[in-house]
């Protein structure tokens, strides 16, 4: 503390002697030059301005204060005598020692705003370098125009480099397009964005981020600036990988428990026309067998072969009606919900699948008395099932439209909409039947069981194919109404 | 003797599986009745024919089993052949034990059963052509006189002529006349076919 006001004393003492030195310059030049009091006075006045600007305000008022008595002395009368005689001897103090006081104290404040901007600005270069995400902003036009210390670490580029960079040359290939399509868009719709994509490090290892971005705007709506947030999300997408993994044990198992329960029975009510079938045809090669072939025995049991394969099928109709006998508890539903709930559940199998999924859920929508376990899985079916016929459709727009409304009879409607490959004329008819499946690791019983549930609720279940490619996946349920006791 | 033309009966409550039976049966010549039930097949099944019985284990009311077991105690004597969805092993093992002649698991092979069947059909031929020659020699033994018996007993027993005439306490004379209707009537040709003849026939032998 005594350091630093010796400190200030001395260079008080330096800025003195600088007004001092300068206005003894001045009073020996005009002096000499025999220049006017009233110019002289206003020299002055300058030069405590430019001391002011400087210094503090007492070497100021000390420059002040000699600067007046120059002025009395030199050059007003009587000369080389001090007196208060004319009024510039009145003015001049007043106005020297104001100027001073006052722009000394300006410029006190403006450099305190100065340091206070300073810290300032040091503390969010602190925060928005320390935070734990890559923060950039960018241009109206997109190109870069800030990013933090994390993105530079994270990249391996210099500010430079990173600053030049289009963004094409981190991104995973795989997501490259999409990525660049989507920012695209966003640039133009002035949306907000928010995607998903790997990025590849300086090691060279690709890692998930969420890319977000939001862009500012100026009075008049047009867009100044993005500012945009990528958070590293591999952890938890290897996480939610995980998770997804395990759920998919687990639905497998549960199916397999709930068939393996049933697989006695199945079986033998299966084997049974079975036998039939393989004794009536044994029995006609034998009939037909011989010189004398006797055809009407024949035709009789092929008419019961016949008779039999329709009973296995209706063997699996029972089935069916079997697997609608649940226990349902129904409650008031908001079918948007559960619907959003499920696309909680396969968000990442969409985003995985490169999948554009559309949702047009109108807010204003009775709502309908459901059990919302058998609805999800209901949903849930449909959506994988759109997930998987876009899967495997190569070299096409992958889209999946979730929309829900009420149609004319009052009742709520949900489609599901792919634009993947369609359903083949022979599979039409049996794609509700139980153990009726077109994929090599399908069971079969996901559209059966859907149709059960659905019809358990009193509502029915379809598809149509669309006008242009895939199908459409539609149910209607009736809605929520008061029950009367 | 002409052999008699063989029947097979199937119990079967599913009527697809009961009828296909049927027909394949049929195709291989044999004939055959069915029936829906352990209980129907009690019920009508009286015949005097060389045959098998084609059973499915899971019936309804009476089960298989139960009904080998009741077929059994009433002594009739046709080969069974069981037919099963699903056959475990300590049910099939009981069944052979009882006497079962096959156990098939559904779904058989038509030649499987059919030869199954054909087996049967054999084994019960043998029972009963054994059970017939039985019938005939218990016939032939009815037909012997009170003394006779008598006698075909003693001589059977390995006494000489002499010694079952003590017995009897009658000439020895007597003795060969009988013994020699003993021959003729029930058809032996030797004494060694006559005392074989006796031991079919269990006859109690006679005290020393």
């Amino acid at each position: 503390m005594k350091h630093l006001s010796k400190k200030i004393i001395w260079r008080s003492t330096l800025q003195f002697i600088t007004g001092f030195v300068a206005l003894a310059f001045l009073t020996f030049i005009c002096f000499r030059s025999e220049i006017s009091s009233t110019t002289v006075a206003l020299l002055y006045l300058i030069v405590i301005v430019l001391i002011s600007l400087r210094a503090s305000f007492t070497p100021a008022a000390l420059v002040a204060i000699t600067a007046y008595l120059a002025l009395d002395a030199f050059f007003t009368a009587p000369l080389f005598r001090l007196g208060l005689s004319e009024p510039l001897d009145f003015v001049a103090p007043v106005a020297y020692l104001t100027t001073a006081y006052v722009i000394t104290r300006l410029m006190k404040r403006s450099r305190q705003s100065f340091r206070e901007i300073r810290d300032l600005k040091d503390q969010l270069r602190l925060i928005v370098d320390t935070i734990p995400g890559l923060v950039w902003s960018a241009h109206a036009d997109g190109t870069a125009d800030f990013l933090n210390q994390r993105w530079l670490e994270y990249t391996g580029l210099s500010p430079k480099e990173g600053l030049n960079w289009g963004g094409q040359g981190f991104l995973h290939p795989e997501d490259r397009e999409r990525f660049l399509g989507e920012w695209k868009a966003i640039l133009e719709a002035g949306a907000p964005l928010e995607i998903e994509a790997g990025l590849r490090g300086r090691d060279g290892d690709y890692r998930r981020l969420l890319i977000r971005a939001v862009p500012l705007r100026d009075e008049t709506g047009k867009i100044v600036k993005w500012y945009g947030l990528n958070t590293d999300i591999e952890e938890q997408k290897r996480i939610g990988e995980e998770l997804r993994k395990s759920q998919a044990e687990l639905a497998h198992i549960t199916r397999a428990l709930t068939m393996g329960e049933l697989a006695a029975s199945i079986a033998h009510e299966i084997n049974q026309p079975l036998l039939a079938i393989v004794t009536n045809a044994s029995a006609v090669l034998r009939w037909l067998a011989g010189d004398a072939p006797n055809l009407d025995e024949a035709r009789e049991a092929v008419r019961d072969i016949v008779q039999d394969g329709n009973r296995a099928a209706d063997v699996i109709a029972r089935i069916r009606a079997i697997l609608r006998k649940t226990d349902t508890a129904p409650t008031r539903l908001d079918i948007n919900q559960v619907i959003r709930e499920v696309i909680d559940l396969t968000r990442n199998e969409i985003l995985r699948n490169g999948i554009d999924l559309k949702l047009d859920l109108p807010a204003e929508l009775p709502s309908i008395s459901a059990d919302r376990v058998q609805l999800q899985q209901v949903i849930l079916n449909l959506v994988i099932n759109g997930i998987e016929a876009l899967a495997s459709a190569a070299g096409q727009p992958r889209e999946l439209v979730i929309s829900s409304q009420t149609d004319n009879s009052d009742r709520v409607l949900v489609a599901v909409k792919d634009t993947g490959g369609g359903i083949g004329q022979p599979d039409s008819g049996q794609i509700f039947d139980a153990f009726y499946t077109t994929k090599p690791q399908g069971m079969g019983m996901g559209l059966a069981i859907s149709r059960s549930i659905i019809e358990n609720h009193d509502g029915r279940l379809w598809f149509e194919p669309n006008d242009g490619r895939g199908t459409t996946f539609l149910f209607a349920l009736p809605q929520y109404r008061e029950k009367t006791i | 003797m002409t052999e008699l033309q063989p029947i097979v009966f199937v119990v079967d409550d599913d009527k697809s599986v009961r009828k296909s039976l049927e027909r394949l049966i049929r195709s291989a010549g044999l004939r055959v009745e069915t029936f829906a039930s352990a209980r129907q097949f009690l019920a009508g099944s009286v015949s005097d024919l060389p045959g098998c019985l084609v059973l499915d284990v899971k019936l309804p009311g009476l089960s298989g089993l139960e009904l080998q077991a009741q077929m059994s105690q009433s002594e009739i004597d046709i080969p069974i052949i069981f037919i099963t969805g699903h056959g475990d092993i300590p049910m099939s093992v009981r069944a052979i034990k009882a006497g079962a002649v096959e156990f098939l698991t559904k779904p058989f092979r038509d030649q499987d059963l059919l030869d199954a069947i054909e087996q049967a059909i054999e084994r019960h031929r043998a029972i009963r052509s054994e059970q017939a020659g039985l019938a005939e020699l218990r016939r032939r033994f009815d037909s012997l006189t009170p003394r006779e018996r008598q006698v075909m007993n003693l001589v059977a027993t390995g006494l000489l002529n002499k010694q079952a005439a003590a017995r009897l306490g009658i000439s020895e004379a007597t003795v060969k006349i009988h013994r020699g209707q003993v021959m003729q009537k029930m058809k032996a040709d030797s004494l060694a076919d006559l005392v074989k003849m006796s031991e079919k026939l269990e006859i109690p032998r006679a005290d020393r």
